[in-house]
Formats: C-alpha cells, sequence, structure tokens
C-alpha cells in the first residue's frame, strides 16, 4: 500500500495553513498526500478544490477525496491507512481564542499515527514553496514512552538535514520514572567532566536507536530544570527551533496534558503530536 | 569459609533499552584485559567492548590520554543451514546470562525454535584468565534438540567495534589461527591478539581474514541430540595457545582460591548476599593483574566512561579490599603510583613547587590528564579546577602507602619503594603551607572531596591528610635511621597544623567560613533524582552549605581508631543533615560512619543505597561502566562499619553493629600474611 499523508481541509483560511507542510513532507518523504474534505453538499471536482483553495499544478502526487457525515470519524478512519496527519488546530467554526477545535482535538486524542498541528499563527520556514525544518527541539522526560515522538520526527528531520536537540527537563522534587528502561539526568554525577559525556552518548544510544549509522544527523542532548512547559517554550524560543515533537499521553481532559496545552499555547511553531503507544 | 552459591541473572531476551548497563554489570576482568559481556552475535544498541588497562593513546588534537576500545574477541555467529541464528524473528525459548560466581564465569543458556520449529540449545561461558594474565576462553556448546543438518559457526576477533581513529590495522593474517595485528597510531605500542579454536566431532574449518577482523569458521553435519564444543582461547600479546580445558581448569582454580579469600557471608538476607556477590566479583577481577604499570580505572575496564582514568578511588575505595585480603595487588597497585612518581614530580614542577603532586586523572605517565574545563548539557562551560586544587590525593596515596605497611609489614616495599613516596608527597606538601599570624600552618585555596566548594581555605580533610602524610613520612626516615632537616621541619609541621576542630563542640569545620554559608535544608528538594549543584546552580551552591559527599566524615572514617562515637556522632549528625550525596563515593562512607557511630539504621539504608548504585538500576549509569569504588565501598561498609574493624600497625579489632536483617556476617582477613577468618554475630565475634 502506497503510504500518504492526510491532509484534512475544510476551505478555511486556517485549515489551509497547514497545506504547505503537508505537502512538503510528502514530497521529502516521497509519500502521495491525501486531502480530505468532509461535507454534505454535493460538489464537482472543481469546485472542491476552488472551495479547498488548492493549485493542482503545484502538486506532484496528490489525492483529493470528499467524505459526508462527521468529520472526526472520517479523518480518523482515513488516518489508518496513513502515515502522518497534517492539519490545522482551527477550522472554519472554530473560534480561534480556542486552544484548537473540537475536530482536531478529538483526531489527536483518537489516533496513533503522529499529528502535525500548525497554527493560524504558526511560523512557517518556508524556501522556494516547501516547509523545511532546520532545527527541531524533542523534549524527552527520560521515560521511553517519551522517545516515541523520536522515528516519526527524525523520518522527516533526516531529509532536511535539521540539527535535532533532544531536551531533557528534570523537576524538583519529583520521584524517579518508574517505566522499565527510563533513564534520567544521573543522580551521582562524580565528575562532570566525565560524567555528561558519558550520560548524553547513553541517552543518545538509549532514545535513538534509529541514529544508528546515521552520521549525517546532527543531534545533541541539552538539560534544563523547571516547569516542562515553560522550559520547552523557553528553549525553542531561545534557539529557534521551527518544529517541536512531542509524545502524549492522549487526552486533553481537564488537568490533564498541561504541559502539552501550554506549549501548543505559547509556541508558534508546526507541533507533532505523537500518542504514547503503551502496547510498543 | 563455604562457596556461597548464588548467581546474578539476567533472565530478559534482550533489553535494547538496559542491554548497555547489562554488558556493563556483567563484564569481566582480570585487571589486565576487560571485556563487556555483549551478546555474541551482536546487535544493534549492543556496545560490545574490550580494554588493555597500560595502552593508553593520545592522538595529536587529544585533550587527554585515554583507553580505546580493542578488538572484540567474544564475536560469535551460528548458522543452522545456513539461517543465521539471532534473537531476532524467533521464537524465543529462554536466553539467560548469568555470574557464576562458583567459578568466576560468565554463562549464557539460549534456546530458540526457527520457522521450520528446529530447536537449538546454545550455551556460551566466557572468562578472562585470572591465573594467565593474556589469556581470555570462551566455550560454545550447540546441541540441535529436535533436528540434523548442517550447522556453521563463526567465531573470532572482530575489529569493527575496535578504535579505529586511534588504532591502526596491520593486516596480517596466519592460516593456523585467527590473528588481529595492530598498532596505536601516535605511539608505535603494538597489540596482538590470537584465536584458536577447536571443535569435537568431523568438520570443516576455515579461516578468514579480512580488515573487519579474523576468524574461525567451523561447519559440519549435526546429529540430533548431540552436544557439539568449539573451545576457543585467545591471547593478547602471547603465543596462541591451545589447551582450553588447562586453561579454564587454571582460572576456576584461580578464581576459586581468590573467592575463598575474599567472599563475604551474610546469612539472613539472600537479597543483601547478591550484591555483596555482586561487589566481590568485580572487586577480585579489577585488581588481579592490575597495578605495577596500570591501575584500577573509576569504571574499571567495564566501559567506556571516565575514559581510563583513575582517580583517589583506588587508594580510598579499593586498596583497603585489597590490602585486606590480596596484598599482592595492593603491592602492585601502590607500585603503580611509584612508578609514576616522576610524572608527580613533573606535576609539582608544573604547579611551581618540589615533591611530588599526584595526578587527580591519571594514566601511564602520571601527568596530570584532567582536562580544564567541561562543558554541561545546558550549555554552561565549567573550570575544572581538581587538576590543579585537588591537592589531597598526593596524601591520600601517602596514606595508603602507610595503610599497606601497617597491614603487611612488607618492610621491603615501604623501604625501597612506599618511603619514596611518602617523602616526595610530604616535600609537596611543604609547599602547601602558609605559617598565619596565629602561629599556625594554613592550606589555602584548595578543594577538598565536596567538590561544591572549590579554592576553599583550610578544608579540614585536607589539613589532616597533610598531617598525616607529614607524621608517615617521619615515622619512615626513622625507621631508616634517617634523622635530617626534613625530620625536624615535618614534625613541626605535624603538630602546627590548623585542624579546624571546635574543642566545645567537638566539630570540625569543614573550611573556613564553612558555618556562615547559608544552610539548605535538603529535604525540602525530596525525593529529588539530580544533584543538588545542578537544582541551585553552580554558584548558588557555593554559597550554601550543601556538601557534594563526605569530607570531615571523610577522614574521620580514615582515621577511625583516633576519634570516640561521640567525636564522630557529633560530626556525623552537622555534616550528614547537609550532604547531597552528589556522588557515588559517599552512601558507602555514611554507611560505615553510621555504622560506627552506633546508628545502624542509617547504616544500613546507606550500605542499600550505595550497593545498589549499579545493580539496583535505578540511575542507570551503569551502562558506560560499573562504578568500582562502590563496590570497594561495598565491601568497606560491612568489614568496617556493621562489623566495625579498625586497625593501626598494633593490630585490629572489632566493634560490630549488625544490621537487623542480618543474622551473622563472615569474612576473611590477610593480617601480616596470616589469614584470619572472622565470624560475627550477635552474641559475639569469633577470630580464627
Amino acid at each position: 500500500m502506497t503510504e500518504k499523508v492526510l491532509l484534512p481541509l475544510d476551505g478555511s483560511e486556517a485549515s489551509l495553513k497547514a497545506f504547505i507542510p503537508a505537502k512538503s513532507i510528502a514530497g521529502l518523504l516521497g509519500l502521495t498526500l491525501y486531502i480530505l474534505h468532509v461535507c454534505d453538499e454535493e460538489l464537482s471536482r472543481r469546485e472542491l478544490v476552488e472551495k479547498l483553495c488548492i493549485k493542482p499544478e503545484e502538486l506532484e502526487c496528490f489525492v483529493i477525496s470528499r467524505r459526508t457525515g462527521s468529520p472526526e470519524a472520517a479523518i480518523l478512519e482515513e488516518s489508518r491507512n496513513s502515515s502522518y496527519i497534517v492539519m490545522g488546530t482551527h477550522g472554519s467554526t472554530c473560534d480561534e481564542s480556542l486552544r484548537m477545535g473540537s475536530t482536531t482535538e478529538e483526531v489527536i486524542e483518537k489516533s496513533l499515527k503522529p499529528v502535525l498541528l500548525i497554527k493560524p499563527d504558526t511560523c512557517l520556514n518556508v524556501v522556494n514553496g516547501q516547509w523545511i525544518p532546520h532545527r527541531a527541539l524533542i523534549p524527552l522526560n527520560g521515560a521511553p514512552g517519551s522517545a516515541q515522538a523520536l522515528a516519526p520526527a527524525m523520518r522527516i528531520l533526516a531529509k532536511t538535514a535539521a540539527q535535532i536537540e533532544l531536551l531533557h527537563i528534570f523537576r524538583e522534587k519529583t520521584e524517579p520514572i518508574v517505566e522499565e528502561g527510563s533513564f534520567s539526568a544521573p543522580y551521582y554525577e562524580d565528575y562532570p567532566q566525565h560524567e555528561w559525556p558519558s550520560w548524553s552518548k547513553e541517552f543518545i544510544k538509549r532514545f535513538c536507536p534509529v541514529m544508528e549509522n546515521r552520521n549525517n544527523i546532527k543531534m545533541s542532548v541539552s538539560t534544563s530544570r523547571g516547569d516542562p512547559a515553560e522550559q520547552i517554550t523557553a528553549f525553542a524560543e531561545k534557539n529557534s527551533n521551527d518544529f517541536i515533537a512531542i509524545a502524549w499521553h492522549g487526552t486533553m481532559s481537564q488537568f490533564r496534558a498541561m504541559t502539552l496545552k501550554k506549549v501548543l499555547s505559547d509556541s508558534n511553531c508546526p507541533i507533532m503530536l505523537i500518542r504514547i503507544n503503551y502496547e510498543m | 569459609m563455604e562457596l556461597y552459591e548464588l548467581s546474578i541473572t539476567f533472565e530478559k531476551e534482550i533489553s535494547p533499552l538496559r542491554e548497555r548497563e547489562i554488558e556493563s554489570v556483567m563484564a569481566m576482568s582480570n585487571g589486565y584485559i576487560g571485556t563487556r559481556n555483549s551478546l555474541e552475535e551482536y546487535y544493534p544498541g549492543c556496545d560490545p567492548a574490550s580494554f588493555i588497562a597500560n595502552l593508553y593513546v593520545k592522538a595529536p588534537g587529544d585533550e587527554f590520554n585515554f583507553l580505546p576500545k580493542i578488538p572484540d574477541w567474544t564475536r560469535i555467529k551460528i548458522f543452522v543451514e545456513n539461517e543465521p541464528l539471532n534473537l531476532a524473528g524467533r521464537e524465543i525459548i529462554k536466553n539467560s546470562r548469568y555470574i557464576d560466581f562458583t567459578t568466576g564465569t560468565i554463562e549464557r543458556n539460549w534456546q530458540s525454535k526457527d520457522e521450520q520449529g528446529r530447536i537449538t540449545t546454545v550455551k556460551i561461558i566466557k572468562y578472562i584468565s585470572l591465573a594467565t594474565k593474556n589469556e581470555l576462553g570462551k566455550l560454545l556448546v550447540i546441541t540441535p534438540e529436535n533436528y540434523t543438518g548442517n550447522i556453521r559457526v563463526i567465531t573470532g576477533i572482530d575489529c569493527d567495534s575496535a578504535d579505529f581513529g586511534h588504532l591502526l590495522n596491520m593486516n596480517r593474517e596466519s592460516d593456523r589461527f585467527a590473528f588481529v595485528q595492530m598498532k596505536t597510531k601516535y605511539s608505535e605500542r603494538e597489540l596482538k591478539m590470537f584465536h584458536k579454536s577447536s571443535l569435537n566431532g568431523k568438520h570443516k574449518y576455515n579461516i578468514e581474514n579480512s580488515y573487519s577482523g579474523s576468524f574461525e569458521e567451523f561447519e559440519w553435519h549435526s546429529e540430533l541430540g548431540r552436544e557439539y564444543k568449539i573451545k576457543s582461547l585467545c591471547t593478547v600479546n602471547r603465543s596462541p595457545e591451545t589447551n582450553f580445558d588447562e586453561s579454564m581448569a587454571r582460572h576456576a582454580t584461580r578464581w576459586k582460591q581468590r573467592w575463598d579469600d575474599s567472599a563475604i557471608l551474610i546469612k539472613g538476607n539472600v537479597y543483601d548476599q547478591k550484591l555483596v556477590n555482586f561487589a566481590t566479583y568485580h572487586l577480585i577481577n579489577a585488581g588481579e593483574f592490575s597495578g605495577n604499570d596500570c591501575s584500577i580505572p573509576a569504571r574499571s575496564l567495564s566501559g567506556e566512561a571516565y575514559k581510563g582514568h583513575v582517580f583517589w578511588d583506588t587508594e580510598m575505595y579499593l586498596l583497603p579490599f585489597y590490602i585486606l585480603t590480596n596484598p599482592e595487588v595492593a603491592r602492585a597497585l601502590l607500585m603503580y603510583r611509584y612508578n609514576t612518581l616522576d610524572g608527580a614530580r613533573q606535576n609539582a614542577i608544573n604547579e611551581g613547587f618540589k615533591g611530588a603532586s599526584y595526578a587527580w586523572e591519571s594514566t601511564d605517565t602520571g601527568l596530570e590528564e584532567a582536562p580544564e574545563a567541561a562543558i554541561l548539557p545546558d550549555g554552561q562551560v565549567i573550570p575544572i579546577l581538581s587538576g590543579m586544587h585537588e591537592n589531597h590525593i598526593s596524601s591520600d596515596i601517602a596514606y595508603t602507602v602507610w595503610k599497606y605497611w601497617e597491614i603487611t609489614g612488607d618492610d621491603d616495599f615501604l623501604m625501597d619503594y612506599g618511603a619514596e613516596i611518602l617523602f616526595e608527597t610530604a616535600r609537596y606538601c611543604e609547599c602547601l603551607l602558609k605559617k598565619g599570624n596565629d602561629g599556625l600552618y594554613h592550606i589555602n585555596s584548595v578543594i577538598g572531596p565536596d567538590e561544591y566548594h572549590e579554592l576553599v581555605d583550610d578544608n579540614a580533610y585536607t589539613n589532616y591528610l597533610v598531617r598525616n602524610n607529614f607524621d608517615v613520612a617521619v615515622k619512615a626516615k626513622q625507621k631508616m635511621n634517617i634523622e635530617d632537616e626534613e625530620t625536624k621541619r615535618w614534625n613541626h609541621y605535624k603538630n602546627n597544623i590548623y585542624s579546624g576542630l571546635n574543642p566545645k563542640t567537638g566539630l570540625y569545620e569543614q573550611f573556613k567560613g564553612f558555618y556562615n554559608l547559608e544552610y539548605v535544608n535538603l529535604k525540602d528538594y525530596e525525593p529529588r533524582t539530580v544533584p543538588m549543584d545542578i537544582i541551585l546552580g553552580r554558584e548558588k551552591t557555593q554559597k550554601t552549605q550543601v556538601i557534594k559527599q563526605a569530607d570531615v566524615l571523610m577522614f574521620m572514617f580514615l582515621f577511625g581508631e583516633r576519634f570516640s562515637r561521640e567525636e564522630l556522632a557529633v560530626n556525623y549528625d552537622f555534616y550528614e543533615l547537609r550532604c547531597s550525596h552528589g556522588s557515588s563515593l559517599s552512601p558507602s562512607i555514611h554507611s560505615i560512619t553510621a555504622a560506627r557511630a552506633g546508628k545502624t539504621r542509617e547504616a544500613y539504608e546507606y550500605f542499600l543505597k550505595n550497593a545498589r548504585i549499579d545493580i539496583g538500576n535505578e540511575f542507570g549509569n551503569a551502562s558506560g561502566g560499573v562504578h568500582i569504588a562502590a563496590m570497594g565501598g561495598t565491601w568497606m561498609a560491612i568489614v568496617m562499619g556493621f562489623a566495625g574493624l579498625y586497625y593501626d600497625e598494633n593490630g585490629f579489632r572489632f566493634d560490630p553493629h549488625l544490621p537487623d536483617e542480618w543474622d551473622s556476617i563472615e569474612f576473611s582477613l590477610k593480617w601480616k600474611g596470616k589469614r584470619k577468618d572472622i565470624y560475627i554475630d550477635r552474641k559475639g565475634i569469633i577470630a580464627s
């Protein structure tokens, strides 16, 4: 089966913001761009293209499809056969003062596929019509689950020769992570000149096995202390990161995903969410 | 003593996340060669590595000497009907690895079923000989459980894991055995590895040589249920050997002897026994052929971390074990310090001083190899001042030289070698002294064991050890019937060095001004997973009383016979509250001092904290190699803490404080060349 990048569009300017990143990922990875529009009105092919403001001549390999019914259900169903979902946080019916629309929220909560979220105010690093991330930030808390963000992000980043910055954030008054295979900043730091290089090396080996024999990828590990959301946004701003990939637990309910909510709110670069698959 | 048969087992088929830790904690060594216990067929995520203790390299542009990875002699590939046998895509019936404490070998038992239903049982036993310095052995036993068919095995020396940046493959070969010859790129040192195997039964034999390694290939038609044994002996820098059975028997005999001399038997707690066995395994292995031209690095020869550099850890945390169980090893390790005296003299000259200043980070030359700066993962560049200012290491070595003599009575060593170390370090210490207006001598701008506070004045530990340095240097001169100007000066100094002791409170001030620093309640930061200097920041930490590791308590431990329980308890209560244990060297000393102060519960908690540093996998940083000093700390915590051993040249005594979890402990000591068997339970002590 041909792999594809799923791009749900509802005809709004906000949703169309995801067009260039979706097209670029498809181009970088040689995947088919699958544009999905969900509406109950009958539209001819031309009307559909016009409504979604697409210029087919700019696209190398794409499929455009219209479905009826619930947008969430249609997107989730189509996502099963997709490698990535790229979508706007907001659509035509969504209040931009909200974090994201209900459709997007349901998609990110229910899909196990990586979802690249594009906010209406997202700054995209576009060169010759292509979105090319140059400096990516991947926060890892030291648990293997959080490292699930790496593989789908690295697949794209390896093609753009981006600098990949792994950020390990630790907090005070925190119990050690109990997940098997966890690896957080060292409790013992006998001699910093040896401890940190050794720790960084193991951190990359443990969580980035995809790095094996990929000498072209530039990767570094940094640490910071404090509130994870604040640290992620501050790091991204300081280092001009133009892409963030985060693994998360998959629920946006009240008092959950506080870090993610704040990062979504405060960062203005594309953010890829990967729901942690506990069966891996 | 009864040989206690407890093994440490890892049952996991393969854990890509933890594989490198397992390689470290199950590493093999004899002090000369060390090898990580990697899965023989190799998988991504494995980090196979072998090191030779004195083979340091340095390329132009390198900041310091380090031990490079040499070729991997453990590699084995098995093919059944040309299909590789591995842990991927097969039904794994079992795959366990364990350390056999009865033989000092590593064993792997692996059984898998392929897509055709063929079940193959594989057993691999590996060892690095404790009997012959250059000998490494591996035994492969393959049993086709339910089939007959073609089996092919490739076994030999893999060069791909070696450090080709610093080693050059000479591409030599032989038609009689697998053979790899390398030389160091920048120092012309040679490395030769031979690998010769035999297989029972009819087979085809071939040798494959390439830039990637040299391998022996065996191929045969296997019979149902028959065991096929491939016995391989690898020799390093020595001509090939072929008698595997004799080699393995010699190793097992030596191991049994070492284990019998070194093992501690704890009755009443199987888990703690396992922790102690684990530590003893690594201590025996790290020591056997170490010394003279090399020493034991901070992560032994079990991993790349710390680059093979030798610290004070060896004298302070490992030598007590060797002095009291295998004094020949202790002597060889002290000979390493003697043999690197010229480097230490050069270090002193570089500092503008006389005498000998031992390197904080030492390699084969004795020259200082500590870098001048380090980059922290938050991007901060920090100066590393230990090389220039952690001067206590010279007096630490002098302390150990004297302790060695006290316990062994080895006058030859003291007269021929040790005394020179004592004199040269004492001469260096003279240069550190500054006479104050109070008429006392002070030592300024140093770093004590608590490395959170740099360039402090009158660090109590440093001052105490320097005082002892003068004391033992004078005693050595007296033994040699030398009385000269130095003797007079050193006698004068030793009695007039500022100590930091407040006679009213019994407290030693860790350094001048320590009491004026801000007190931080460490409990406010619990639970905590990172060091306090990372939480508070380096500058802020220096302004607080938060300490990294035992400092005052360290010298109170070293000179335990001089302090009453009350004197120790006063200082323990004060400094334990302030210690954040940012170093793996800290919990063991707190265990010992707590036990000696009669705080057995706390001592036991610190014992566990220390003993689990690698094997407990609480922090995952064993991947770069085991913390060998913590292993020494485990042994010391039992013998010097719970058993309460105190000693000086006149003899030894015990003041036991057994934890509630234990019924009794049993161990042996070597005292003036004679073995003493010690048994301690709640009723008393039996020494025989």
